[in-house]
């Protein structure tokens, strides 16, 4: 009589919460407590202590960099899960070595984001939210950039790439494709 | 009143009566030659029921229960079940489905009122019309006598195309 | 406490006198004007998101939302114009429109607070044509299943979660339209309480347990009371064909004294009921050592008789030994009761309970707090016991009473018990010395001394006394099992000798363990001569026979498993076959407490119904109706005529604390009544029970460490025992479902079946 819930469940999901506890060097743990010494209350650090973490741990919060920082800023792994999704600058997932996030806020919107997104897909053979099998790339949409004056926009990283065009964005997936792409903004 | 009078009036009668029988033996006939002729119904009948299948041969009903709340005289059972699998191997068209479906002609009243009610169009009524058994218990159909593709349509009807296309009296009405 | 002032508020041109500082909603609800809301949740921080409550108010710019709008002084308001339908229209095509159009398939169908919403104040068409947000749907643990397309948002769920939980396990995550309530990676790490789907007004959080099984129409509902712990919550049995599907606590269902709250044991852990192991028909086992053979009613009933009544005439009456159940209603306990005195004639009657009341309520000098005095308490003292475990519901007025109400909360446990995060004052005192506290709080000791034997500073100690003395309001004092005999009495003793002050009133709140501690206590089954233990150690010497209803505890068998052996005859009532029948050899089979009419005792003292949902399962009888039965066949016709109303009547008529109670007086389950309770005044003898002790915490030693491991979630709330170990959802989590590697899942995991948790903590019964 109960709900049958076998492994071959068709609601696929993979359990991820974390056992153990990410580590990391001296110089990070001096800069976290840097960061934390500037706050009255510890739970404020929570940004900054997220792009140290994900900067760590291979561009995105894994579960052991997210018990580190339930247990540095002393709140619930849920916070932390809540705030990251908030952002799209944080990543619960594995990216790819260039995070392509296209802006689909108005301006951006009423020039042809959706073509510029379009043509992204296309050419990676990604959805938005998706990561290239190689690794190499990972394709998101992303709320207003602030930079409204030059739409439509996109950013790899954190270098912004505006007023684009079908050719433009060409030649600057060429540059990553061929690996000659340098970020200018260190994130 | 005399013996005579009373011949006569009926004789009458009997010639008025028998008028009217004479006169309708030149016209057509109505009488249905059932079973060897079908029976034509109107494209309303309620027959029995059936439960529909979509284009990919998957039960369209749901197991909402609405007919068995619509119903007035309480003669769906239904028990629904969870269809874990890939939505092409499932048994109905969602994860839900019903995995018993009686309906008891014993009590059913053909109001059509589940047909209403459901909101799948998976329940709608058939023609079969012969539905008369020698065990009480037999009028108790489940889903496998229900199903479309399951249910074994009678020989004995044809439903009319249109108003016009009907042989009986509710024609004249 | 000083009453609030009260204003003017002009509702719809009507004038109303209020409460300054209540929420606006819930004075035009209570006046009789409805007001549509989804996130407005009495008693749960304000969200104010779903802006269906909009109402106008005059000299305010805008609708405002009447959740977070408080009455004040000549305020006027109007709750229905065409401004206000239009908005709240607007509001709920906007609630609409990434909701699925799936509510013949969703399990919420029928019940569904949107849906009904929707009825009132929807359009008959839709106008958003774009695509709808699209969430593949998910369980997050075995027990809840997600669908995030049908969520609105209302977040009642995180903050049941947060604020009567403390546990934060479900958040909402994404931003903008993209928001979903979700965990950290995809998993319900939590007590599984369920709560979070009770409260969704929509069908994003489903029981996944009660998943497409039937619809709630179909459903027969029953008003029952939980029995899986002391706090008696009141809840709606739904059941079908004889089978009990479900259990919620649903408003719209029953109106206990736990609001909608259940916890895991009372919502998920009922398929015990039609569990197919229960037991069939009556059991003879003809010769020692032999099978257990089923049997008809007559032949076991007969059989039974006549082996008590040999042994009667071979070794006296008090060679039978009779033991009830604290989890047993009052009408099996007190039928047992009589049947002990009056057929029997035994002075050996007890039953299996954990730890005895009885020094308690002898000298208790001040009344019971109930569960709703506990929320609006002002100071708390809790002493051992850990109701986030064993007493769901005690926990969470407590965890409400701090947050909600700024209550002072004291805990003093030898374990860092989770609800001391809400402390203000934690205790954390050596195992086995929560005595001296009491002892110190009677003023019968130096703080130093007391201080050392727990292992705490000298200075702890006088804050509590001071923050108890300074209370303005209601002090509630809970003490678990912890506590000795004399700690008992001493404690019960304190208000009386503290007394009471013009602003300050002393309750009290036990903890005990089981759904009727108090009931068995009241009808008088404890005062027989022996306890439990001492019938076991007996068996074979004194005792020749043992009548026991309801299986007898793991903690009384555990070294005496011997001792059923020797026993001549030993015929047990129960629903599943357990370490008591092994050796029984009558066993009878109880119904369960959904297939029954009776009452249990609450922690509070109320007597509260348990309904019949379902007709007894199999050959079942009620307890009290199979001890009828045999007192029939030993002569003596209880002439009860199976009416379980009539069993109460007596009740009513001999037990000094339910004087004058009826079943009819009990109908209602929102207006619960509470068991009149003798308060004692100051008794001379305590001197004696204080001297002694004092010589307990003497004798102490002082020394010892300290338990520092705050325990895991769910260590005895999720134990077989408690749970009855015949819950087959709890299975599957044994059974190997997805457990990556290194990774931590659910809590429910830590429930192995099939690692064997410990079979001495299996307390199968009703």
């Amino acid at each position: 009589m109960s709900q049958q819930f076998t492994p071959n469940n068709p609601l696929p999901q993979e359990a991820k919460v974390p056992v153990e506890m990410a580590v990391f060097s001296l110089d990070v743990e001096a800069e976290i407590d840097r960061h934390l010494a500037k706050y009255p209350v510890k739970r404020s650090a929570i940004l900054p202590l997220m792009f140290i973490v994900q900067r760590e741990r291979g561009g995105y919060l894994d579960p052991p960099g997210v018990a580190y920082l339930a247990d540095r800023l002393d709140v619930r792994i849920t916070d932390i899960w809540e705030v990251a999704t908030f952002y799209s600058m944080i990543n619960t997932e594995p990216v790819g070595t260039y995070h392509i996030q296209v802006c689909r806020t108005l301006s951006c919107k009423i020039l042809g984001a959706g073509k510029i997104t379009e043509q992204c897909s296309t050419r990676l053979g990604i959805k938005p939210g998706e990561t290239t099998p190689d690794g190499k790339f990972s394709l998101s949409e992303v709320e207003c950039l602030g930079s409204c004056g030059t739409a439509p926009m996109l950013q790899i990283g954190f270098d912004f790439h505006e007023n684009l065009t079908a050719e433009k964005l060409d030649k600057i997936l060429d540059t990553c494709e061929r690996g000659e792409y340098v970020f200018t903004v260190k994130g | 009143m005399s013996i005579i009078s009373d011949i006569v009036e009926s004789t009458k009668s009997i010639i008025k009566g028998m008028s009217v029988t004479f006169s309708y033996i030149p016209k057509a006939k109505w009488t249905v030659q059932y079973p060897e002729e079908p029976v034509t119904l109107q494209p309303r009948y309620r027959g029995q029921h059936l439960l529909h299948v979509d284009e990919l041969g998957r039960e369209k009903c749901v197991a909402c229960y609405l007919c068995a709340a619509a119903c007035p005289s309480d003669c769906i059972y239904i028990v629904a079940a969870d269809d874990p699998r890939a939505p092409e191997e499932r048994t109905g068209v969602d994860e839900r489905y019903a995995e018993v479906y009686n309906i008891d002609y014993g009590r059913c009243i053909f109001c059509g009122y589940c047909v209403e009610a459901c909101p799948k169009d998976a329940i709608t009524h058939g023609y079969n019309f012969e539905l008369s058994v020698y065990n009480r218990a037999d009028l108790l159909k489940t889903k496998d006598d229900l199903l479309i593709t399951k249910q074994k349509q009678s020989p004995n009807y044809r439903v009319a195309f249109s108003d016009e296309d009907v042989d009986s009296e509710y024609k004249e009405v | 406490m000083t009453t609030a002032e009260s204003v003017k508020v002009t509702i719809n041109g009507q004038e109303f006198q209020v409460q300054k500082g209540a929420p606006l909603i819930d004075v035009c609800r209570e006046n009789g004007f409805a007001i549509p809301s989804f996130c407005y949740y009495a008693d749960l921080a304000l969200q104010a998101s779903c802006r269906m409550c909009l109402v106008r108010i005059e000299k305010m710019p805008k609708l405002q939302t009447s959740c977070t709008i408080t009455c004040t002084d000549g305020m006027i308001v109007t709750t229905q114009s065409e401004e206000i339908e239009k908005a709240q229209r607007g509001m709920v095509e906007f609630l609409l429109a990434n909701h699925p159009l799936d509510c013949p398939v969703c399990d919420r169908g029928g019940e569904c607070e949107l849906q009904e919403m929707v009825f009132d104040w929807g359009g008959l068409e839709e106008r958003f044509t774009e695509r709808k947000n699209y969430y593949p749907e998910k369980f997050l643990s075995p027990i809840v299943a997600n669908d995030p397309q049908r969520c609105i948002l209302c977040k009642r769920c995180t903050r049941v979660c947060d604020e009567w939980m403390g546990e934060d396990a479900i958040e909402a995550g994404g931003r903008g339209a993209n928001t979903v309530i979700g965990t950290f990676g995809g998993w319900l790490n939590c007590s599984q309480c369920g709560n979070c789907i009770e409260v969704c007004p929509t069908g994003t959080l489903l029981d996944a347990t009660y998943r497409h099984q039937t619809r709630p129409w179909e459903l027969e509902r029953t008003v029952s009371t939980c029995t899986f712990c002391s706090d008696g919550c009141q809840m709606s049995l739904g059941s079908r064909a004889g089978e009990l599907m479900r259990v919620v606590a649903r408003d719209r269902y029953v109106d206990g004294i736990n609001g909608e709250f259940l916890c895991i044991k009372g919502r998920f852990a009922h398929p015990f009921v039609n569990h197919e192991e229960r037991l069939r028909t009556p059991l003879i086992r003809y010769r020692k050592g032999g099978k257990l053979i089923p049997a008809t009613w007559d032949e076991a009933i007969r059989f039974t008789a006549a082996k008590l009544q040999e042994i009667k005439d071979a070794h006296g009456a008090n060679s039978i030994g009779v033991v009830g159940s604290p989890r047993l209603t009052n009408e099996a306990n007190y039928v047992l009761l009589k049947f002990a005195r009056e057929v029997i004639g035994t002075e050996h009657y007890t039953a299996s309970e954990a730890f005895s009341l009885a020094p308690f309520f002898k000298h208790m000098t001040a009344p019971l707090a109930t569960h709703k005095d506990i929320r609006h308490a002002k100071t708390i003292v809790l002493i051992g016991g850990e109701p986030e475990e064993l007493q769901p519901l005690t926990a969470k007025q407590v965890r409400q009473a701090v947050r909600n109400g700024g209550a002072k909360l004291v805990i003093i446990n030898s374990v860092p018990v989770r609800l001391k995060q809400q402390a203000t004052q934690f205790l954390h005192v050596r195992p086995g010395t929560e005595d001296a506290l009491v002892l110190a709080l009677a003023g019968q000791t130096d703080d130093a001394m007391a201080a050392r034997k727990m292992g705490v500073e000298v200075g702890e100690i006088e804050p509590l006394r001071r923050m108890i003395d300074e209370t303005q309001g209601n002090v509630v004092l809970m003490f678990g099992g912890e506590l000795s005999t004399e700690a008992q009495t001493i404690l019960a003793q304190l208000p009386g000798s503290i007394g009471d002050e013009e602003n300050r009133r002393f309750l009290f709140h036990p903890l005990p363990l089981f759904n009727n501690s108090f009931g068995v206590h009241d009808v008088g089954l404890m005062d027989g001569k022996l306890n439990a233990t001492g019938l076991l150690d007996a068996a074979g010497d004194t005792v020749r026979a043992l009548y026991v209803a309801g299986g007898l505890l793991p903690a009384h068998l555990q070294g005496r498993e011997q001792a059923l052996q020797n026993l001549d005859f030993l015929v047990v009532q129960e629903l599943f076959a357990t370490d008591t029948t092994a050796h029984a050899d009558v066993v009878f089979p109880a119904a369960s407490f959904a297939e029954i009419d009776g009452t249990y005792t609450n922690n509070d003292g109320l007597v509260q119904r348990v309904r019949q949902s379902i007709p007894p399962v199999h050959q079942a009888k009620p307890d009290w109706v199979i001890t009828s039965l045999l007192a029939d066949a030993l002569g003596i016709d209880f002439n009860y005529q199976m009416s379980a109303s009539a069993v109460f009547r007596e009740i009513g008529e001999h037990v000094p604390a339910y004087q004058g109670l009826r079943y009819p007086l009990l109908k209602d389950e929102s207006k619960p009544v509470q068991a009149k309770y003798q308060l004692a005044g100051q008794r001379a003898e305590v001197a004696d029970v204080l001297a002694e002790l004092r010589q307990r915490v003497e004798r102490m030693t002082g020394a010892g460490d300290k338990i520092m491991e705050t325990p895991e979630v769910g260590h005895e709330l999720f134990k077989i025992g408690t749970l009855t170990g015949k819950v087959p959802q709890f299975h599957l989590l044994a059974a190997g479902n997805p457990e990556p590697p290194d990774v931590l899942v659910s809590p429910l995991y830590q429930i192995t079946i099939d690692s064997g948790l410990r079979r001495d903590t299996a307390i199968a019964g009703d």
